[in-house]
C-alpha cells in the first residue's frame, strides 16, 4: 500500500475517522435499508469490482446478497459474456445498465436499454443500482489507485449496517 | 433542464431521484462532511470534480461549483483553463499533483504510480490524502449518476 492506515486501523482512510464514519453510516443504510434487493446490488457490485480490477472488491461477498440466493454458481457468470449467460434476465439487465454507467460515457443509456430498465426495475430501485454501482466503483478505485490491491481468497463478510463498517481484511503492508 | 429517460416527474435532478432512496439523508450528510472537513480542500477537490466531469463530457463553465471552492480563490479564469493544467501558470504543483492522480483515477486507476501517490502525499499529507480519496470517489460517483440517469446540471438548472 502506498499510504498505510493510522496504527491499529485497517485503512488509511482511517486517517479522517468522522469522514469514514459519515460514509459508513451511508453504505451500511444503503446496504441494509436500501429498496432494491441485495442480490441486485451485490450483482451490480461484483460487476463493478471485475470492471476496475480490484482483487479484493472481487472476492467479497456480502452475506445478504448470499443468503438471498446468490451463489457462486450465478457469480461466476458475472463475467464479460453476461449478456449470453444463464443469469436471471433481471441481472442481466442491471448488468447491461452498470456496463453503461462505470464506461466511459455513463449517459450512454439507449432507448431500448431504458426501456427494459423501466420494466425490470422501479424507479426508485433504479436510482439505488445506479448509485451502489457508481459508489462501489469508487471504493474499488481507492483500492486500485493507492494499492496495488492485491487478490485475496473468497471472503464472505457481514452486510454493512449503519453503524459498522465494510469488512475487507486489513489493507496489505 | 436535462431531459431524462426516466418517466417519472421526479426524474427532474438527481436530488429528486435520490430522495427515493432510505439511504439519501446519510449520502447528504457525507456529502455535507466532505466539503467542511479541515483536511478537505475545497478548491482542489473542485478543481478535480469539474476536471472529471469534463472528461466525462461536462463542460466545466457550465456546471455548479461549490461556495467553499468559490472563497479558497476558484475564478472563471481557471475554470477556463483546467484542459492546460500541465502547463497554465495558474495551476501549481499542489493542484497538478491532484489533478494528475484524478485524471488517472478515472479511467484506469491501475495506472497510478508510486510517484503520483508520493506528489500527492507530498502536497496535502495522509488525512489530505484519505479526505480527497472520499471526495474524488463521491465526486465522480455523482457525476456518473447525473449522466447515467439523464439528469446533468449546468449552472442555474
Amino acid at each position: 500500500m502506498r499510504i498505510a492506515p493510522p496504527p491499529g486501523k485497517l485503512t488509511f482512510l482511517e486517517h479522517r475517522p468522522e469522514l469514514f464514519a459519515a460514509f459508513n453510516r451511508f453504505y451500511g443504510t444503503l446496504w441494509t435499508e436500501g429498496v432494491l434487493d441485495q442480490p441486485t446490488k451485490e450483482v451490480a457490485r461484483l460487476r463493478n469490482a471485475r470492471v476496475t480490477g480490484c482483487g479484493i472488491c472481487r472476492n467479497l461477498r456480502f452475506a445478504g446478497a448470499r443468503d438471498g440466493g446468490l451463489g457462486e454458481e450465478l457469480v461466476a457468470q458475472i463475467d464479460d459474456a453476461h449478456a449470453s449467460s444463464a443469469l436471471p434476465e433481471r441481472f442481466k439487465t442491471a448488468l447491461r445498465f452498470v456496463d453503461v454507467l462505470l464506461g466511459p460515457a455513463p449517459g450512454d443509456v439507449d432507448a431500448e436499454l431504458a426501456d427494459e430498465l423501466q420494466r425490470t426495475f422501479t424507479v426508485a430501485e433504479l436510482v439505488e443500482l445506479a448509485l451502489t454501482t457508481a459508489i462501489a466503483q469508487g471504493l474499488s478505485k481507492a483500492a486500485v489507485a493507492w494499492g496495488p490491491a492485491p487478490d485475496i481468497p473468497l471472503t464472505i463478510v457481514p452486510t454493512p449496517k449503519p453503524g459498522g463498517a465494510v469488512a475487507p481484511p486489513a489493507d496489505p503492508e | 433542464m436535462a431531459t431524462s429517460w426516466i418517466r417519472d416527474p421526479r426524474a427532474r435532478s438527481l436530488d429528486e431521484l435520490l430522495s427515493l432512496s432510505p439511504a439519501a439523508d446519510t449520502l447528504r450528510a457525507w456529502d455535507v462532511a466532505m466539503w467542511r472537513d479541515p483536511a478537505t480542500d475545497p478548491l482542489l477537490l473542485e478543481l478535480c470534480r469539474l476536471r472529471i466531469g469534463q472528461m466525462l463530457g461536462l463542460d466545466p463553465r457550465t456546471r455548479p461549483v461549490s461556495p467553499a471552492a468559490v472563497a479558497a480563490g476558484l475564478d472563471d479564469a481557471t475554470i477556463a483553463d483546467l484542459p492546460r493544467w500541465p502547463t497554465s501558470l495558474r495551476f501549481g504543483a499542489r493542484e497538478r499533483a491532484a489533478l494528475a492522480f484524478a485524471e488517472q483515477w478515472l479511467f484506469d486507476p491501475s495506472g497510478v504510480t508510486d510517484d503520483d501517490c508520493a506528489a500527492l502525499r507530498g502536497a496535502i499529507g495522509d488525512p489530505g490524502c484519505a479526505a480527497f480519496t472520499m471526495g474524488l470517489a463521491l465526486s465522480e460517483a455523482m457525476l456518473r449518476l447525473e449522466l447515467a440517469l439523464g439528469v446533468a446540471r449546468t449552472a442555474g438548472a
